[in-house]
């Protein structure tokens, strides 16, 4: 069984790397470079987990996604990511009001990375 | 026998001894005329007296000096600077007989003896004035520290003016910074629902406009025959007798303390003018102070404001920054995962260029850091804490880092199981910073912890055989982006500071209410001492 990981960041060299990390991890992913195409993606392709960007322009922050998602029943269960250069403390506090599942430190560090996604799935996936 | 004048002598003293200890000049009045009654069997006795501002009188004055009636004056003598003024005391006698008898100097001394008695009574007066004053400036020095708002201390100064100087009515205007208008105006006596009717402030037109102009103080016995005088507005209760003096601060008119209606309908004297001023005095100060604070206030706050947008611009720019380091770091990693075709050489420049990446984000952290703890805005999560389980958690993580030749050891032998308050965190990172610097500078011996029980305090020793920084560094040592010249030079590996490391460490130290100190000697090696109250920040700042 494949996991698929929704990735959503507004950053295309981020977003393109993060998704060879991912693929050499064994993942599915699916992306969306901005917040009302990243609700949508999500409610379309119902991921295993969402990797999600707190900063980005448009109509709907990171911050708003996570809100909308939460709040349908269709994709409140998927846990959430976050994954942001915002300052530890500042991005930690809002991730527990959104009440999301992990946060991830830009620049990224892709082991620790993995074990947060091993955490949420299980260490079986992609094997 | 005692013959008739030792009769008169011993009255006209017993006479003497009552009229010394009369309380008031009405007192005076009675008693001189029961006297005069009783010693002259005269049918009708008339007395005034007048002591200072107080007067009184017994009986029917005769309106002219008829045959029957016989007048006896005594006054106060009129002293050297008080010949424009009114005697102090004066006392009249009349006694109506149809002859004048041998009691003409009994009456002559009786009238006497009452000025001996009202210079008594002003003496008394004098001395409860003089305790009232130094009551009312107590007060008003007391209203200074006590009154939290401005109008307050005025307030209280106007009340001690008017309790002083027997007015009915005061105010204090304080003038505009350009001193042409009032920007507030303070009122007593005048009861809040007569304040409605009257309305807005004064404009300072009239006599205030004149007090405005012209800073001396002024006397007027009817405020309404002042040429300048404008008259009152609607419903303002009616005033003649006025006093005005200034509030000068720092060499400017800033106001004005107003008194009317003296009790009594009398006018203000000297005195009067000269306490008013020491009142004035009084709100000067409490004036100076009040714009100092106001200043010091605006200040403050442009500072917390310049820091919060400081703040912002830090959090943002650490952000801005970190986005492209994610790419440059990540695909570095990549490439370095991936290089099957790449040399030696290649690989190690992609070790560079993501060690230089780990180096950059390593000070963005610090700097970020540095400037939360500076603008205040880092806040302790205190708890009791095992410091000897810390450290051997703080020594296992770098000990992979610990060069070959050099021996890393630890002595908290002596802490024991005792904890201290402190934010794990915080102090996680302190002992990582110093051992970091002890350990990056060290290629061969040892670096040595020692934790050692100093009372209210532990003191954590990191002692290395490092190069030691030269003494001309060590006073800048804890300065920000300071690097001894021993550090400089230095080919920067990942992870490596920026010079930000040691201002952090004080800055947390300090923040725990401990102290941090450096000692070097080049060739020898270094020791960083941190010591920290067990008790946590509020002991520490306690015990300083």
């Amino acid at each position: 069984m494949t996991t698929k990981i929704a990735l959503v960041d507004d950053d295309d060299a981020a977003r393109r790397m993060m998704r060879r990390v991912l693929q050499r991890m064994g993942h599915e992913v699916v992306e969306a470079a901005d917040g009302a195409s990243g609700v949508e993606l999500v409610q379309r392709e119902q991921p295993d987990v969402l990797l999600l960007d707190l900063r980005m322009p448009g109509e709907l922050s990171g911050f708003d996604v996570a809100r909308e998602l939460r709040a349908d029943p269709a994709t409140a269960q998927v846990p959430i990511v976050v994954v942001s250069a915002s300052t530890h403390l500042e991005a930690k506090e809002l991730v527990e009001q959104v009440g999301c599942d992990a946060f991830v430190e830009k620049p990224v560090d892709f082991d620790e990375l993995e074990r947060v996604l091993v955490e949420l799935l299980g260490d079986d996936d992609g094997a | 026998m005692p013959t008739t004048d030792d009769i008169r002598d011993r009255l006209i003293a017993n006479a003497g001894i009552e009229l010394a200890s009369i309380a008031d000049v009405s007192a005076c009045c009675e008693t001189l005329a029961g006297h005069a009654r009783a010693m002259t069997g005269a049918d009708q006795v008339a007395v005034r007296a007048r002591a200072g501002s107080m007067s009184c009188s017994v009986g029917d004055l005769p309106e002219q000096a008829g045959d029957d009636w016989h007048a006896f004056h005594v006054a106060a003598p009129v002293g050297d600077d008080e010949t424009a003024t009114p005697r102090r005391w004066s006392v009249q006698l009349h006694v109506h007989a149809p002859s004048v008898g041998d009691w003409r100097m009994t009456c002559d001394l009786l009238a006497r003896q009452g000025g001996v008695g009202l210079e008594r009574v002003l003496e008394r007066c004098e001395l409860a004035q003089a305790e009232r004053r130094q009551v009312a400036l107590v007060e008003a020095g007391k209203a200074l520290s006590s009154e939290r708002t401005l109008d307050g201390v005025l307030r209280r100064i106007v009340e001690q003016a008017m309790a002083l100087t027997d007015a009915r009515y005061g105010a204090l205007g304080v003038l505009e910074d350009d001193g042409a208008e009032l920007a507030r105006f303070v009122t007593v006596g005048v009861d809040e629902e007569t304040h409605a009717r009257i309305g807005e402030l004064p404009r300072g037109r009239g006599i205030l406009g004149v007090l405005i102009e012209d800073p001396r103080p002024l006397r007027l016995d009817r405020l309404q025959d002042h040429p300048r005088s404008a008259g009152f507005p609607a419903h303002h209760p009616p005033m003649t007798t006025f006093l005005g003096v200034p509030i000068v601060t720092s060499g400017a008119v800033a106001g004005r303390i107003y008194l009317t209606e003296k009790a009594g309908g009398v006018p203000f004297t000297a005195e009067d003018e000269r306490l008013a001023q020491v009142l004035a005095s009084q709100a000067a100060i409490a004036i100076d102070n009040a714009s100092l604070n106001e200043r010091l206030q605006q200040v403050a706050a442009a500072l917390e404001e310049a820091s919060r947008h400081k703040s912002a611009f830090m959090a943002n720019m650490s952000h801005e920054l970190r986005s492209p380091l994610n790419t440059i770091i990540g695909y570095t990693r990549l490439l370095q995962e991936d290089a099957r075709n790449l040399d030696e050489e290649q690989l190690e420049d992609l070790e560079i260029v993501r060690g230089s990446g780990e180096h950059l984000l390593a000070l963005i952290t610090d700097l970020l850091d540095l400037q939360k703890v500076e603008a205040g805005r880092v806040s302790l999560v205190l708890g009791d804490e095992h410091l000897g389980e810390l450290l051997d958690a703080v020594v296992a993580s770098v000990r992979p880092t610990v060069p070959e030749d050099v021996e890393l050891v630890l002595e908290a032998d002596e802490l024991g199981d005792d904890t201290i308050t402190c934010d794990r965190t915080r102090i996680r990172q302190v002992l990582l910073n110093v051992l970091g610097n002890a350990l990056k500078f060290t290629s061969s011996g040892e670096v040595r912890i020692v934790a050692r029980d100093a009372g209210a305090y532990v003191k954590l020793s990191v002692h290395d055989t490092g190069p030691g920084i030269p003494e001309a560094d060590q006073p800048r040592i804890f300065e920000t982006f300071y690097q001894s010249t021993q550090a400089l030079g230095r080919r920067p590996g990942p992870r490596e500071g920026a010079g930000l490391g040691l201002a952090i460490t004080k800055l947390l130290v300090e923040l725990h209410g401990g102290t941090v100190a450096l000692q070097s000697t080049e060739g020898v090696g270094t020791t960083v001492t941190i010591r920290l109250p067990r008790g946590g920040p509020t002991q520490g700042h306690d015990q300083q």
